[in-house]
């Protein structure tokens, strides 16, 4: 899942990408709301970390502007004004969640997985797919009762998979929401991880579960 | 106490006060001005009396004197008790008595007279009738024939008196009446000119600290209020910029203050949530250090604002201070700064300059000027403090050949919590340069910025002088 983060206080961005990136989420950072707006205008982000008070354009304007343009990025704002106005406000502008700082930094995680959850057409926080079993809160992925280990990357790509499950999803479509801005596209990575999920998922079991489209990209489906 | 501390009240009584002395006034003139008109007519009819009793008095052959009683010409003076009586003496002698005298001896020239005139020979008196009426008496002496007559003439003024009376306790009845009368109006009139004055109260009653943006319609008031209703809504003008400015600075400082805590527990969450190698530990514990550092610079700087509006230093507190050694002292703290970061700093003062103000603020503001200059240096740049006289003005000049400061940052760059593009990663409170400006409003001064066309920026900081050495 990739994640933006839209804050001026450059020590707190830095801490959120590393303790994001630790759980498995690719995050891109900016430091004001001008930026912020490119960002989410040109590429596709799971979902928006915003703070209000930004130089340049605030976190409501920023907000405001992508609404307009029909991006339905999930945001969660994220601001020191906790007031109850300032919340409202917040919400009615577009946001889908508000957290007020300091804030915990699990409940940030338990929040942007739901609202990504929430969007994706997944309401409860399990996913299962024939005998695979994931649960996307604690991160874990079990077939047929086995837990099955993966790396951050690896869980990344089986959950963006796992959460588009039944649809095709191009290598493009991966590198965009499995890598951040400084990946390189050309790069064969994405076929490599695959080829590692499949040793872990699907060796040993009568019925595969990733999928091969030819020229298309990849599927999570319990039958072809 | 209620009456007299409304303005009600207060008119109500002056108004019972000045119409009763009134009216007092006017009904004892009244009753005085009745007794003489009625004492007058009745002196008129006693006199015209006398001149028909004196020509009763008369002589047939020359020798006896004798008081001829006419039937016709005598009228009221034959009926008994008629109340009127005349009494003719002659050399001391009873000579003649009206015949509505029952007792010809009764005296009715009782007791002293009330007046007495020297050149008509007459006295008048009041006296009493056998049947207790108030009597006023006439006497006059002449010569007649070289004998001595004496007429006594009295009327009863009883009636006059009773009248007299019934106008009297018709006003005395009267007055109270008319009094309170005059009092419902004075409440009425009072109520309806007070009532302004109520609308006025009943708006400022909506006021409190939620809607201190309520304002009086200067325009509709009445002319006596309208000065009022001006110096109340510039008072509130002042009181609600006051206020606003005090909810700001809150709310920055919340906001401000609650920033570096998100740092501080994210960088807490995120180092817990799994293990980790002893330096990585190390590094969030460097980190949370460094924050709460910051937090800390703030929380004085913003105590130190406090202090400066609050008004705790003032004039009282002031003395005469060298402006030359606050900048040699600010210079020599900021030195280890400059060295670590490469700066080089010079000073420039060509005079002795004394101004009256509070040593350790005015050493913090030139400090804080200059740590500045250095912080938004370049490596290798200097930082020249320079100390001039201007007309009665001392002069601190800061220059720098740092960032420089951009047209839109010149204008906010004094208020709280405010920090450029530029600075905003930089350490620091946020809080220096408005401290700045805290201080020279308190002794009087201004601080000013400036962006030299060669880059740079160039703040002055300026001061009344006292006395120029």
């Amino acid at each position: 899942m990739k994640i933006l983060v839209v804050e001026d206080e450059r020590r707190l961005t830095a801490l959120l990408k590393k303790g994001l990136e630790e759980n498995a989420f690719v995050v891109d950072v900016c430091y004001d709301g001008a930026e912020g707006l490119y960002l989410v205008e040109t590429s596709p982000y799971d979902a928006v970390v915003l703070d209000v008070m930004m130089p340049k354009m605030d976190g409501f304007t920023m907000l405001r502007r992508m609404r307009e343009q029909g991006l339905e990025t999930p945001v969660i704002m994220l601001t020191a004004r906790g007031e109850v106005d300032n919340r409202i406000k917040g919400l009615n502008t577009g946001a889908d969640d508000y957290l007020p700082k300091p804030f915990d930094f699990a409940e940030l995680l338990a929040r942007l997985t739901a609202i990504i959850r929430r969007n994706k057409g997944q309401s409860a926080s399990q996913v299962c797919i024939a005998d695979l079993y994931m649960d996307i809160n604690s991160k874990t992925v079990a077939r047929s009762g086995v837990d099955i280990p993966l790396t951050a990357k690896e869980y990344a790509i089986l959950e963006y998979l796992a959460l588009n499950k039944g649809r095709v999803v191009s290598r493009t479509e991966f590198s965009e929401h499995i890598y951040d801005m400084n990946f390189d596209l050309d790069s064969n990575i994405i076929d490599v991880y695959i080829n590692r999920l499949r040793n872990k998922i699907d060796k040993g079991h009568a019925c595969p579960l990733i999928h091969t489209k030819r020229g298309e990209g990849y599927i999570l489906s319990e039958e072809l | 106490m209620i009456l007299i501390n409304s303005i009600k009240g207060r008119l109500l009584l002056w108004i019972f006060i000045s119409v009763t002395i009134l009216f007092a006034g006017f009904g004892y003139a009244l009753h005085l001005k009745l007794h003489y008109v009625v004492e007058e007519s009745l002196d008129r009819m006693l006199h015209a009396n006398l001149q028909f009793v004196k020509g009763l008095v008369h002589s047939h052959d020359g020798v006896t004197i004798e008081c001829e009683s006419n039937e016709f010409m005598q009228g009221d003076y034959m009926t008994p008790d008629s109340g009127h009586y005349y009494k003719v003496f002659l050399d001391g002698e009873l000579l003649a008595a009206a015949d509505s005298l029952p007792d010809k001896n009764f005296n009715l020239t009782q007791g002293e007279p009330l007046e007495h005139h020297a050149r008509a020979k007459e006295w008048v008196y009041q006296a009493k009738g056998a049947n207790g009426e108030p009597l006023r008496v006439l006497r006059h002496d002449f010569k007649f024939m070289g004998k001595d007559v004496r007429i006594e003439l009295a009327e009863d003024i009883n009636e006059s008196m009773v009248m007299i009376h019934r106008l009297s306790n018709y006003f005395l009845i009267v007055t109270p009446v008319v009094i309170m009368l005059i009092a419902l109006i004075s409440i009425t009139i009072a109520s309806l000119s007070l009532r302004p004055l109520d609308r006025f109260s009943v708006t400022l009653e909506q006021i409190s600290h939620k809607n201190l943006d309520v304002r009086l319609a200067e325009q509709t008031q009445v002319r006596e209020l309208q000065r009022l209703a001006k110096k109340f809504n510039s008072l509130m003008a002042r009181l609600q910029q006051a206020f606003e400015a005090e909810k700001h600075l809150l709310g920055d400082a919340a906001h401000e203050l609650k920033t570096p805590l998100a740092v501080i527990k994210a960088e807490c969450d995120i180092s817990l949530s799994r293990s980790r190698a002893a330096d990585q530990y190390a590094g969030s514990l460097r980190e949370v250090r460094t924050v709460a550092d910051t937090m800390l610079e703030q929380i004085n700087g913003l105590l130190i604002l406090t202090r400066l509006d609050s008004g705790i230093l003032d004039a009282g507190t002031f003395e005469q201070l060298s402006l030359n050694s606050c900048v040699e002292n600010a210079v020599r703290m900021a030195e280890p700064l400059a060295k670590k970061k490469n700066i080089a700093i010079s000073i420039a003062q060509n005079s002795e300059l004394t101004v009256l103000g509070d040593k350790d603020t005015l050493t913090e503001a030139v400090l804080n000027l200059v740590e500045n200059a250095i912080k938004y240096n370049h490596p290798g740049g200097f930082v020249a403090v320079k100390l001039t006289k201007r007309a009665a003005m001392a002069e601190i000049v800061v220059i720098d050949t740092g960032i420089g400061i951009s047209e839109e940052d010149r204008t906010r760059i004094f208020d709280r919590f405010y920090r450029s593009a530029e600075a905003r990663n930089a350490e620091g409170s946020g809080l220096g340069l408005s401290i700045v400006r805290a201080i020279a409003q308190t002794h009087h001064g201004e601080i000013t910025v400036e962006t030299p066309p060669d880059g740079g920026s160039r703040f002055i900081l300026k001061l009344p002088l006292t006395v120029s050495a």
